[in-house]
């Protein structure tokens, strides 16, 4: 175990070092820079707000920080998120449907 | 390591060895009795609340993609998610016996369910697995934003339903609940600040011959779903409130008691290291959470920018992350070790016992950063949810009350989480350590960790923030 933790941690920090590096394509181009000028009105964007409080980058309204794959414009093209769904979907009744199979042929008792 | 002995000599009383005190049994008033014991509760809020989860997993996966549009977003992530902690140290894990996940682990399992037992592996590892998917989540929303993306919220809620559908189609119980859910592990550790406990009567468990009902429920009442022994139990962490073993008792064993906040970790009988780790895993995300959010980062981006070459966020936010998780893990390891030499316990002893002593400060953090949140932008909820039925937004503030308001709210809240931590890591220093000596030497270390990670929080919470909504 005391062997088992520190390799665990290690290499989970090395996983998302490199996830990092690979998420930063994607990223870039979905997330808003952090240069000011790219951010639509950093100073208070929503009328009354208070003057400490600016809105997040990319929070403004026309802007959004989408997931990679996400087009700038609103969204996932709706085949993706479909294919997304159906994925899910069918993982899902695949699962529900193994169990299924497996309880009728065992007849465990519910608890 | 050789261990020294103290420098003084040992002239203290004996350690604090008095039981945990019981407070007024709830039960005995015939209004909650009754609500407890009622076959409702809680089916009967578990569909208002499931009804609800619907429709936020409607908005994020079908809504607007603006997240200021999405009544999904806002209700998930402005009001759910800020209130959650509050939940949490209020009533326990209640929120877990109202939950649907629980509820669809339930119904899959009536349906489809093996009823297979636990692995093992979840057993030993479970929450190791829990202080993981916290910490790889928190990750993924800063670097894909999920919070700000109602699509990216409605896939992790897609991804908890499969995790929770295929260990209620093929496990006991609530496996998923007890071994797996992030947000039941945050539940379980804040848990233990609450002032409502769930308890066995000892004496009248010492006469029973019911064959353990409570934990293996009788034909008209499910077992306990998170594996809890009632008769045993001395922690919050793993009961729900979901009444089944005060439904199953035949011998009206089991209590709801009031106690002192944050009693029970003065009075913590098995320290666990994992238990410890997650605590300060989520210090490390409140302070990353609270950094992200101020203008510092903008800066601290700008600079790394410049001088390193540099531009990925991600990247940049990963090498953060790392820190700002292993400077509390750092922070309690390095005073676990500098304490072991007076204290004559190991470095590994020290860590899992006072790890539990920050859980306060924890608390505090997290409620006071996500008080920004809905009291900053609670207006939004309102504004997304009319939106959905047709309603204009009058682009007015999204603010229920005003910044000073909010600063001088959370201040007060981290005063009495840096209190409570600091008490309770005197509590468990004097309960542990028979002498004055080892007492002070063991809490001075302790003491100074609480301080730093206080000082670096309320130095952050002096800071303007950024909005998300």
């Amino acid at each position: 175990m005391r062997r088992v933790v520190p390799s665990l941690v290690a290499a989970t920090v090395g996983l998302l070092l490199a996830a990092g590096l690979a998420a930063s394509p994607a990223e870039a181009a979905a997330r808003p820079t952090s240069d000011p000028s790219h951010v639509h009105g950093t100073e208070t964007s929503l009328p009354g707000m208070d003057h400490e409080v600016s809105p997040m980058p990319g929070m403004d309204h026309g802007t959004e920080t989408p997931m990679p794959g996400m087009e700038h414009n609103g969204g996932s093209e709706p085949r993706p998120r479909a294919l997304v769904l159906a994925g899910f979907g069918g993982l899902n009744g695949a699962a529900l449907i193994t169990a299924f199979v497996l309880r009728r042929r065992t007849k465990a008792p519910h608890r | 390591m050789t261990a020294r002995a103290p420098s003084r000599p040992d002239v203290d009383a004996t350690p604090d060895n008095t039981p945990p005190p019981v407070g007024r049994n709830w039960m005995t008033n015939p209004v909650v009795a009754r609500v407890m014991r009622s076959r409702l509760y809680p089916q009967i809020l578990q569909i208002p609340v499931a009804a609800v989860f619907g429709l936020v997993a409607y908005q994020l996966l079908v809504g607007p993609d603006a997240a200021q549009d999405n009544a999904g977003t806002a209700l998930m992530w402005v009001l759910w998610w800020p209130l959650i902690p509050i939940v949490f140290v209020l009533l326990g894990r209640f929120w877990c016996a109202v939950c649907p996940f629980g509820w669809l682990s339930d119904v899959v399992q009536r349906l489809v369910g093996v009823n297979r037992p636990v692995p093992a592996f979840l057993k030993n590892y479970g929450i190791w697995i829990i202080d993981a998917s916290f910490l790889l989540i928190t990750w993924a929303d800063h670097v894909w934003g999920i919070v700000e993306s109602p699509w990216g919220s409605g896939v992790l809620l897609l991804i908890l339903t499969t995790a929770v559908i295929i260990s209620g189609a093929f496990f006991q119980r609530r496996t998923f609940c007890r071994y797996l859910c992030f947000l039941g592990g945050l539940a379980g550790n804040y848990a233990r600040t609450g002032m409502v406990e769930l308890r066995a009567d000892p004496d009248i468990c010492s006469t029973c011959s019911a064959k353990a009902a409570c934990y293996n429920g009788t034909d008209t009442v499910a077992a306990c779903p998170l594996f809890t022994f009632p008769r045993t139990m001395d922690s919050n962490a793993n009961c729900n409130l979901c009444a089944n073993c005060i439904k199953a008792c035949p011998n009206d064993a089991i209590q709801i008691r009031v106690r002192k906040p944050t009693s029970e970790l003065w009075f913590i009988r098995k320290p666990r290291i994992e238990e410890s780790f997650l605590a300060m895993a989520i210090m490390g995300i409140v302070l990353i959470q609270n950094l992200t959010m101020l203008s510092v980062w903008e800066d601290l981006l700008g600079w790394l920018g410049r001088t390193t070459g540099i531009t990925s966020q991600a990247l940049i936010f990963t090498a953060a992350f790392v820190v700002a998780v292993s400077l509390p893990v750092g922070l309690l390891a390095a005073a676990s070790r500098l304490v072991s030499r007076d204290n004559l316990e190991s470095g590994r002893t020290n860590f899992a016992r006072f790890g539990y002593a920050l859980i306060p400060l924890d608390v505090a953090g997290h409620i006071a950063h996500n008080l920004f949140h809905l009291l900053a932008e609670g207006k939004s909820v309102l504004y997304a949810v009319t939106g959905m039925f047709g309603g204009a937004n009058d682009g007015g503030s999204t603010a229920l009350v005003g910044t000073s308001t909010i600063r001088v709210l959370q201040y007060v809240i981290l005063a009495a989480g840096i209190a409570a931590s600091l008490y309770t890591a005197r509590r468990i220093a004097h309960r542990r350590y028979s002498t004055a000596t080892r007492r002070t030497a063991t809490l001075r270390p302790f003491a100074a960790v609480i301080c730093v990670l206080a000082g670096l929080n309320l130095w952050m919470f002096a800071l303007p923030m950024v909005h998300r909504m």
